[in-house]
């Protein structure tokens, strides 16, 4: 996949839009897709877009972990956004939302294993059939952890993708969350990773309560996601990195300080990466 | 369906075909007692770990009624500071409804008022929504504070006038 320079961005929200209009230095931004219809497309969105600002529409529903059948109406409202909204791709979720009728009502992590591989690529594969442009998946945060897994979290994202040609939304947040909850080491984990797929990145805040870190995006983004962000940078050099923001908004100048501080964790880790020879 | 390896049989039932089929019907086993068992608060699965099963639960459960509590905020603050408790009962035995947060709301409520004398405030909120599902007018009447409510859809607005006024 042919990766798109995006630059600094946002998750856009209605609650942002102001925030977000006034921010001059945005390459792009993401929307939730079943948030948006594609016939009713908010003004301040076409703003952006009119003014060069690169739109990406973001699913949560299409369950592409799941063993049930993807939905067809669910990629053509995707498909159908991203052709409105000339997006340069869309992303999704190596995850599943939903089993056995029943809706989780959250994104929950899949079994690391070859079968489960061989289950995900043929979804991702079907579902790149209908899409005009390149997707990318999403590692996401997990709260547990299914017994009998096969390999890492690193070597599933890679087989992953390796089979499907999809790009790598890398969520640093989710990486370094997961670290937390479940065990591990976030930065060698990093190393592992096809960072050569990578499409853009997410960092988000979360919140920590009896020992458990939850990615709740609805708290300023902690310091140790804004290290690791630097370390992804020491090491390759991501499209685009955003911000995530989905509750308990901040005002104007706090979101901007927030938005900084990403732009100054790339630019820390690109120093780096530049010192090191690899630009 | 997107894939010819995934179909539906002449029942509607998912079946599923190819080099994958076995594999498919293994995952949709292990991620249907997953989903079922998080909803349920049992926290007990063979080979997982019990404390992470309860904390995804309770995450889970919390998220939904934050979700209730965005797309529905009026009914939300008229519950207040009972609804998570009386949340977590019915979460446990009602998954989240697929159409979205507001019908979740509307199916806890409907699950409320089966169970409890409503206060005034959240019965009120309850009857608006009915109204904006079906528009037909409703007509409360409160023996206990000597009320009359009057719920209606007016235009695209739900309007609701209560005697006395409060």
């Amino acid at each position: 996949m042919t990766q798109t320079s995006l630059g600094l961005g946002i998750g856009w929200r209605p609650e942002l839009a102001l925030d977000i209009a006034r921010r001059s230095d945005l390459g792009f931004v993401e929307i939730i897709a079943e948030n948006i219809g594609s016939d009713s497309i908010p003004e301040p969105l076409l703003e952006l877009k009119n003014r060069g600002v690169q739109i990406i529409p973001h699913g949560i529903s299409l369950s592409l972990g799941g063993a049930e059948p993807i939905a067809p109406d669910r990629v053509r409202h995707l498909a159908e956004l991203a052709t409105r909204l000339d997006s340069p791709l869309v992303s999704e979720h190596i995850a599943f939302v939903r089993a056995g009728g029943i809706e989780a009502g959250h994104l929950l992590p899949l079994p690391r294993t070859r079968a489960v591989i061989d289950v995900v690529v043929e979804n991702v594969r079907a579902v790149r059939n209908l899409l005009p442009v390149p997707m990318a998946l999403e590692n996401v945060a997990a709260l547990f952890a299914w017994p009998n897994g096969e390999m890492d979290e690193a070597k599933f994202l890679d087989d992953i993708l390796g089979q499907t040609g999809a790009g790598l939304l890398l969520d640093v947040a989710n990486l370094w969350a997961n670290a937390r909850n479940l065990g591990g080491d976030a930065v060698e984990l990093l190393r592992r990773l096809p960072l050569d797929r990578l499409a853009y990145v997410h960092v988000a805040g979360g919140e920590e309560r009896d020992g458990t870190y939850y990615d709740t995006h609805a708290a300023n983004v902690p310091e140790g996601v804004l290290r690791l962000l630097s370390e992804l940078c020491a090491r390759a050099d991501p499209p685009g990195v955003m911000l995530e923001r989905d509750d308990r908004f901040p005002g104007g100048a706090e979101l901007n300080r927030e938005l900084d501080a990403i732009a100054d964790a790339v630019a820390k880790g690109h120093a780096r990466f530049s010192r090191a020879g690899c630009i | 369906m997107l894939s010819p390896k995934v179909m539906r049989d002449s029942h509607g039932q998912v079946a599923f075909n190819g080099t994958n089929g076995s594999s498919r019907q293994r995952l949709a086993r292990e991620q249907a007692t997953v989903v079922r068992a998080l909803h349920e608060g049992k926290t007990i699965l063979p080979g997982f770990d019990p404390d992470q099963l309860r904390v995804t639960a309770e995450a889970l459960t919390a998220k939904r009624l934050r979700s209730i509590t965005k797309a529905w905020p009026a009914f939300a603050a008229a519950m207040s500071p009972q609804i998570a408790a009386q949340f977590r009962q019915y979460a446990m035995t009602h998954p989240p409804q697929a159409a979205g947060p507001d019908e979740d709301g509307g199916h806890f409520a409907v699950w409320l008022s089966q169970r409890h004398s409503l206060p005034m405030r959240v019965r009120l909120e309850f009857e608006r929504w009915k109204v904006s599902k079906d528009g037909l007018p409703r007509v409360l009447l409160g023996l206990d504070g000597c009320w009359l409510a009057v719920i209606f859809r007016w235009g695209g607005d739900v309007r609701a006038f209560r005697l006395p006024r409060w």
